[in-house]
Order: C-alpha cells, then sequence, then structure tokens
C-alpha cells in the first residue's frame, strides 16, 4: 500500500518535474522573447519614426523657407501611406504651428506647444516624435509625429503565440515523461517490488531482472549484489547473535560468580581480624584504610600518604624500607616481621606485613594490597613452647638417664633372682629330696606328702621366676621383624608337647603355609603359650582338639589357637591378660598365671592385639594380630 | 563656427515675423508693407542659392564664394547684406554686390534686377546667373523666377526654360512652393 502510494508519488514527480520545467522554460523564454522583442520593436518604431520625421521635415524645408503652408499640408498629406501615424504638425522656426496632419477617422490631435529638442517619448500604446529641421545649420522648423504603438495588439499575439508553443511543448513533455516513465520508472519499479518482498518476508534469495543497460540497469546489478551480501551478512549475523547470547550467558553465569565471590570475599575481610590495607604505587595510603585505622589508632590525616609507616617500630623502619625499595623493583611480593603500635594494648605487636602487588586487566600493575596479621600471640607462644620442649628434653634425658640406671638394676636383679632366689629354692628341693630319700623309711605317709608338696612348690617357685624372668626379658628385647613360616613352628611346638607327655592323645590340625611377619624368638614364646594352654586345658576333655589357623580380613591377618577344652566364662575375659590371673584352680589345672600376660606383652609389641571367645567346658578359641590395625575391632 | 539658433533669432526669425506682421496689414501698398516685403525677397534670395545647382567650372575653388547681384534695389540690397552677413550655402561664403546697368555681369551668381530696363537681362543671357526679379511679367522679361503677390505673400514665379538657357538646375524642391512653374519639363 505505501508502495504504491510512494511509486505513484514517483511517477507524478516524474510526470509534473517535465511538465514544470518545461513550463518553466516556455515561460522564461517567452517572457525573454517578448521583453526583448518589444524593446526591438520600440528601437525599431523609434528610429523609424525618427527617419520618417526627418525625411518629412527635409521635404519641408522649403515650405518652411517659402512660408507655403499649402505645400507643408501637402507634404504632410503624404502621410497616409504609413496607416500607424495617427497625426503630424510641422512649426515653423518660431515654434508655431504652420501646417498638420491627422488621419482620417482617428481622434482630432491636440498639438502641443512645442518642447524645442529632439526627443522620444513613449506613453502606452503610443509614440511620440519631435524632431528640429535644420538646412544649412539653422533651425527652420519642428515635426512632431504621433504613431501608433500597438503594445497591447502586440502582447496579445505573443501571449498567443506562447500559449500555442507552450502546449505543444508540454504535449511534448507529456509524451517524454511517459517515455521516461517506461524506461525509469519500470525497472525502478521492479526493484522497489522487490525490495518489497525482501523487507515483507526477509528473504534475500530472490534477485531484480536487469531490463536496461543505463544506471538503473546498473542499479540493478547493484541491488542485486547488495541482497547477496545483506543476505550473507545476515546470516553471519545470526550466527554471531547466537554466539553472543552464549556468550552473554557465560558472562552473566561470570559475573553472578564474580559477584558472590567478591561478597565472600568482603564478608572475609570484615570478620577478618587482619588489617587488609591499600596503597597506590608509591606506597601511598588514600583514605578509607578502617582496619588499618581500628588497629593502630592512626586517624586518615596521620595514616595517608607515607604517614602509615611511622606506625611501626622505629627500629624496624630501615628493614621495611628496604623491603619497599626491592618490591617496588620487581612488583614481587614479600613477607616480613615487623612491629607495629597497637592502639587496644598500647604497644607494639609483632605483625606479619604480606603485600601483593595488583595487576589491572590489561597486565598493567595498579597498586598494592596486603595484610597485616598479628602473631604476638603466635610468637610468645612458639616461644613458650621452645621453652618448655627445651626444658622437656633436659627431663627426657634425665629420665631416660635414670630409666637406663633402674634398667641396670633391674637386669643386676634378674640375675640375682636367677642366681640367688633358685639357690634357696634349689636347697629346698634337694633337702626335701634328701629326706625323701635318707629317712623316707622313718617318715609316714603324712611327713611323705609334705615334702613331696615342699618339693613342687619349690619346683612352682622357680617354675615362676623363670616365666617373670621371661616376661621382663620379652619387654625388653629388641624385636627383628622378618618372615617367619608359622606353621612349621606350630608343628615344632606340638612334637615337643607330644614328646614331654607322650600317653596323651590329642588330635592336632594344623593350617599349612601361614607366613606372616614378625620376630621369630618371641612369636615362638607366644605360641608355646597359648599351644601349651590348649594342650594343658584339654588334659580333661575326652577327645580332645587342637586348631591353629589363620584368617585373612582384607589386608588383616588374624592368627588363633582354638580347643575344646575347658573353657571359661567370658565375664572374666578382661582379667585373662594380666599377669597372676588364674580362672581355674591351680589343683585343677597347674600355671603360674603369667603366660597369658607373655603373650598380650608380645602381641602388644607387634602392634597387634589380642581377644577370645570362650564358653565353660566348650573350649576356648584365641585370636591375634601382629601389625596395627587401621580400624578398630571390638572382640 | 557660429550657433545656428542664435542666427536664426537675429535675423532670420525677424525677417519671419515681419512678414507675419506685414500679411494682415491690407492691399493698399503702404511704406511700411514695401519694406516688409522687400526684406522678404531678400530672404528668399539668399535662399534660392540652396536650389540652384551651377554648372561645372562656375566657381573658381570649393569655397569660392556666391556672389549675388543686386541691380536697382538698394534698400534690398542693404536687407541682403546685413542677412548674409556670416552666412554661407552649403560652405561658401555669401556676397552682395550692387550693379549699375552697364556693369560687366562676371563673377556674379544670382542677379537681382529691380529696374525696369531689359539690358541687364539681355546681358545675362547664356551666362550661368539665376535672374530674378519682380512683377507679374518677370517671367517674359527674361527672368527665370519672379516674385508676385498672392493673398499679400510673396510668392514666385519661375521659367525652367530661362534657367536652362543659363545652364542652371533648379531643385524641385524649389518647385514645389513655386507659384507657377512654366517652361519646358523634361
Amino acid at each position: 500500500m505505501s508502495t504504491g502510494f510512494r511509486l505513484r508519488s514517483v511517477r507524478t514527480k516524474l510526470f509534473v518535474g517535465v511538465l514544470l520545467t518545461s513550463l518553466a522554460a516556455i515561460v522564461v523564454t517567452g517572457a525573454s522573447l517578448l521583453a526583448y522583442d518589444l524593446h526591438s520593436i520600440r528601437e525599431t518604431l523609434s528610429v523609424d519614426l525618427s527617419t520618417q520625421a526627418e525625411l518629412i521635415g527635409r521635404a519641408c524645408v522649403p515650405a518652411l523657407q517659402f512660408d507655403d503652408p499649402k505645400v507643408a499640408h501637402d507634404n504632410l498629406a503624404l502621410l497616409d501611406a504609413r496607416p500607424n501615424i495617427d497625426a503630424a504638425g510641422l512649426y515653423n522656426a518660431k515654434g508655431v504651428l504652420f501646417g498638420n496632419y491627422v488621419r482620417n477617422g482617428s481622434t482630432p490631435e491636440d498639438f502641443p506647444p512645442l518642447a524645442g529638442t529632439d526627443g522620444v517619448r513613449f506613453s502606452g500604446q503610443d509614440i511620440y516624435v519631435t524632431r528640429r529641421i535644420v538646412s544649412d545649420k539653422e533651425i527652420v522648423g519642428f515635426i512632431y509625429m504621433h504613431a501608433e504603438y500597438g503594445l497591447y495588439q502586440r502582447v496579445k499575439s505573443y501571449l498567443g503565440i506562447v500559449l500555442a508553443v507552450g502546449s505543444l511543448a508540454l504535449l511534448v513533455a507529456l509524451l517524454l515523461s511517459l517515455w521516461l516513465q517506461v524506461t525509469v520508472t519500470r525497472p525502478i519499479l521492479a526493484i522497489t517490488g522487490l525490495a518489497q518482498q525482501v523487507v515483507e518476508k526477509g528473504d534475500y534469495t530472490p534477485r531484480a531482472r536487469k531490463i536496461t543497460d543505463d544506471e538503473i540497469g546498473y542499479l540493478t546489478d547493484a541491488f542485486n549484489r547488495m541482497l547477496g551480501e545483506i543476505g550473507g551478512r545476515t546470516d553471519a549475523l545470526e550466527a554471531s547473535n547466537r554466539e553472543l547470547g552464549h556468550e552473554i550467558a557465560e558472562r552473566k553465569g561470570a559475573e553472578i560468580a564474580l559477584r558472590n565471590s567478591e561478597k565472600r570475599y568482603r564478608a572475609l575481610v570484615s570478620t577478618l581480624s587482619t588489617v587488609v590495607w591499600v596503597a597506590n604505587r608509591e606506597w601511598e595510603f588514600g583514605d578509607e584504610q578502617a582496619s588499618w585505622q581500628a588497629y593502630t589508632g592512626q586517624m586518615p590525616e596521620e595514616y595517608r600518604g607515607k604517614g602509615w609507616q611511622r606506625a611501626f617500630h622505629p627500629e624496624d623502619l630501615p628493614a621495611l624500607q628496604q623491603h619497599i625499595e626491592r618490591a617496588m623493583k620487581g612488583h614481587q611480593t614479600f613477607e616480613t616481621e615487623l612491629r607495629l603500635w597497637q592502639a587496644a594494648t598500647a604497644q607494639y605487636h609483632i605483625v606479619d606485613l604480606r603485600p601483593v602487588a595488583v595487576f589491572d586487566g590489561n597486565g598493567e600493575f595498579r597498586e598494592w594490597i596486603g595484610t597485616v596479621t598479628d602473631i604476638d600471640d603466635r610468637r610468645r607462644a612458639e616461644d613458650e613452647v621452645r621453652r618448655l620442649n627445651v626444658e622437656l628434653e633436659g627431663r627426657v634425658r634425665e629420665r631416660t638417664k635414670k630409666l637406663e640406671q633402674a634398667n641396670g638394676e633391674l637386669e643386676a636383679f634378674s640375675y640375682s633372682v636367677s642366681h640367688d632366689l633358685r639357690a634357696p629354692l634349689r636347697a629346698m628341693d634337694g633337702f626335701s629330696q634328701r629326706l625323701l630319700a635318707d629317712y623316707g623309711t622313718k617318715l609316714d605317709e603324712q611327713a611323705h606328702n609334705y615334702l613331696n608338696r615342699i618339693r613342687s612348690g619349690a619346683v612352682r617357685m622357680g617354675q615362676l621366676i623363670e616365666d617373670l624372668l621371661s616376661l621382663a626379658r620379652i619387654t625388653r628385647v629388641e624385636l627383628t621383624r622378618r618372615e617367619v613360616d608359622v606353621s612349621a613352628l606350630v608343628h615344632v611346638i606340638v612334637t615337643e608337647l607330644q614328646q614331654r607327655d607322650p600317653e596323651r592323645k590329642v588330635q592336632v590340625s594344623v593350617w599349612e603355609a601361614v607366613h606372616v611377619e614378625a620376630d621369630v624368638r618371641t612369636l615362638r614364646v607366644a605360641l608355646e603359650n597359648l599351644l601349651g594352654n590348649a594342650w594343658k586345658f584339654t588334659s580333661k576333655t575326652p577327645e580332645a582338639r587342637i586348631e591353629f589357623g589363620m584368617m585373612q580380613e582384607g589386608e588383616r591377618k588374624v592368627l588363633f589357637v582354638r580347643d575344646n577344652g575347658a573353657g571359661f566364662d567370658m565375664t572374666y575375659s578382661d582379667k585373662l591378660f594380666g599377669p597372676f590371673q588364674r580362672l581355674h584352680g591351680i589343683n585343677e589345672f597347674p600355671g603360674t598365671g603369667i603366660g597369658l600376660a607373655t603373650v598380650q606383652r608380645i602381641v602388644a609389641r607387634h602392634g597387634g592385639r589380642i581377644w577370645c571367645q570362650a564358653k565353660p567346658d566348650m573350649g576356648a578359641t584365641f585370636f591375634f594380630t601382629l601389625k596395627e590395625d587401621a580400624p578398630p575391632r571390638d572382640a | 563656427m557660429r550657433d545656428p539658433c542664435t542666427l536664426f533669432t537675429r535675423a532670420l526669425l525677424p525677417a519671419l515675423l515681419c512678414i507675419g506682421m506685414a500679411a494682415p496689414a491690407g492691399a493698399q501698398p503702404d511704406p511700411d508693407a514695401v519694406a516688409a516685403q522687400q526684406r522678404i525677397e531678400a530672404a528668399y534670395l539668399y535662399k534660392f542659392g540652396s536650389y540652384v545647382t551651377w554648372p561645372d567650372g562656375s566657381f573658381a575653388g570649393a569655397d569660392s564664394p556666391i556672389v549675388i547681384g543686386v541691380a536697382g534695389a538698394d534698400t534690398l540690397a542693404d536687407d541682403l547684406s546685413a542677412l548674409v552677413a556670416g552666412r554661407d550655402i552649403g560652405g561658401r561664403p555669401v556676397r552682395v554686390k550692387r550693379i549699375q546697368a552697364q556693369d560687366p555681369l562676371g563673377g556674379i551668381d544670382i542677379l537681382f534686377v529691380g529696374t525696369r530696363s531689359d539690358a541687364l537681362f539681355a546681358a545675362s543671357r547664356g551666362l550661368p546667373i539665376l535672374v530674378v526679379t519682380d512683377g507679374e511679367d518677370g517671367l517674359q522679361r527674361g527672368a527665370a523666377v519672379s516674385f508676385v503677390l498672392v493673398d499679400d505673400r510673396v510668392r514666385f514665379d519661375v521659367s525652367l526654360d530661362a534657367a536652362q538657357q543659363n545652364g542652371l538646375k533648379l531643385s524641385s524642391l524649389l518647385l514645389s512652393v513655386a507659384h507657377n512653374v512654366s517652361g519646358a519639363k523634361p
């Protein structure tokens, strides 16, 4: 709709333009021609009339000279031959009308009293000419003529011509404009229609047809090229828009993250007991240094510029200056401990000063930002710890010395026990034996019984001493871990037990190829104890069974010794591993009560644990490990 | 060079004025009327020079004067002398010469005969002289131009034959204002 209007407008413009141009040309040409022609007619007429006057005047010279009005009249009457001359008057030298002529049918003339000079005067439709008549250098009279100028008629006829020519020209212009419309407007119309289609549908694929080979043809080509270009650009733009959309989304996400980060940062800074400061490139403080002000008590006018440095201990200033100079050269961060005035306690505190150079997005160095951390308390604590450590080390050394001394004493004690305590026992045993051997016949049954009991007590005492010494040794002995074939070891121990007690029939099952990392000597002691216990507590069981084996629980190897002997009540299991703890009567099962304590000590020295499961008359199982467990495990 | 206007006002205008005043003066010849008539005739005499073509060789040079001879009319001669003073005809100065009956006519170009004697007519015959007289019978007596009074106006008759006899050509303009023209037409 708007296109139609626009096109109509272009067509109209073209039409009106051509018409107006033609019209203007015609009017201007007509007007200038008319003006020129009127002017030239005036000139011609005035020259013509002047010449006429001159001629008539000359002809009238004799009439004037010889005073013959009749001849003058006759001469003037010749003017009948010139129909445009209305009237003429002849004046003598005195200026008196001498003869005159008035055209038939024209209005009677008012002959003017004569002005004595030559001249031509135009007045509307009329032209008036006055001339002197000269003969032999003498003015003999004057002639006056009045002719019709015919201005209006000329203008009228001129206008008629202009009108006719104008109409013709306009007609030609009309035809011309029609032709122009065909040759100029149609290709433009084609392009405009296409442009309309492109705008409405956003489809850049159609192309305008080139009709003419002139500027419009070039325009068509250019338009087609432009369409191609726009199509390409539009695609590129859409792709770019999509990318931009992604980028914006990403950036938005990044912005939110940044904002959150900044919020976190601000929250952190505000809760930080640390002082945070910002200085420009010249190490000068700006106005806003709230935490610095709070810590040092310096007012903005005090810390502004380089004033902040005065809050440090005067003795530390040279060091600070050195650090600053070095940092300014390389924009490098540093960390130093200085003494800074703390307003709250009114004394210098040791602080950790740590500045970092801040660069902007272009990698341009912008400012320094840094922290001041009060490490005074920490430093004091560290000093205290150091002091305590030194003291402790001294004490440890002292104790160790004492312990070594005590150990030595203990060792000596052990020997004295083994030798000194054993001697009286041997004496008791020996003399008891002599009594039985020498006086056995003289002694009654009762006495024999007592003597045997003395002897077995001595033996037990010896065993007890042996066990105690063993326990003590276990505690002190150095462990040497290496791989041990536990199964083989168990076989050896069981064989020994069988040899010592050949009548017993015990079903012993040993898992083969059980290997562990352990100290072989102490492990053997532990196994001897455990297997010995099993052997002992199955002595009253009809079908005695002893089992050795190992359970693999992940990395952990759990060894166990199981029997189907007397067992015990689990209520007392916690007392089981203490020395001298016995759950059975000494008469029921012999023992010193040191064995399990020794086993427990050996297992503990290996870093392992020992625990048990048992029921009275249902047997007992002892589990143990020889390495530290990662997770603690309850029995 | 003298201004024609000045000349006009000083000499010719008074002459014409006299004509105008003399005309209504009446038919009876009175001394004033006669004097006026003579002044007009003097003026006409002078003006005839403009309309006459003398034969070649009549003048010695281009600026040789035109000599007007006056016989038997002293008043007229006086008027004429006053009139022609400082004037010329076609570049030639004008001289006035009083002539007696027996005077030779050599060098005379225009001759006014105011006497009734016919000797001067005879003497001038064949010479390049325009002979002027006055009276109704002037032409019969042999003059080429003769002044006549018509309705109290000074007019003149012309005899082409007489002029032709003396080898003169008269301008048709002169003839157009003549009262009567006699003689052969070509």
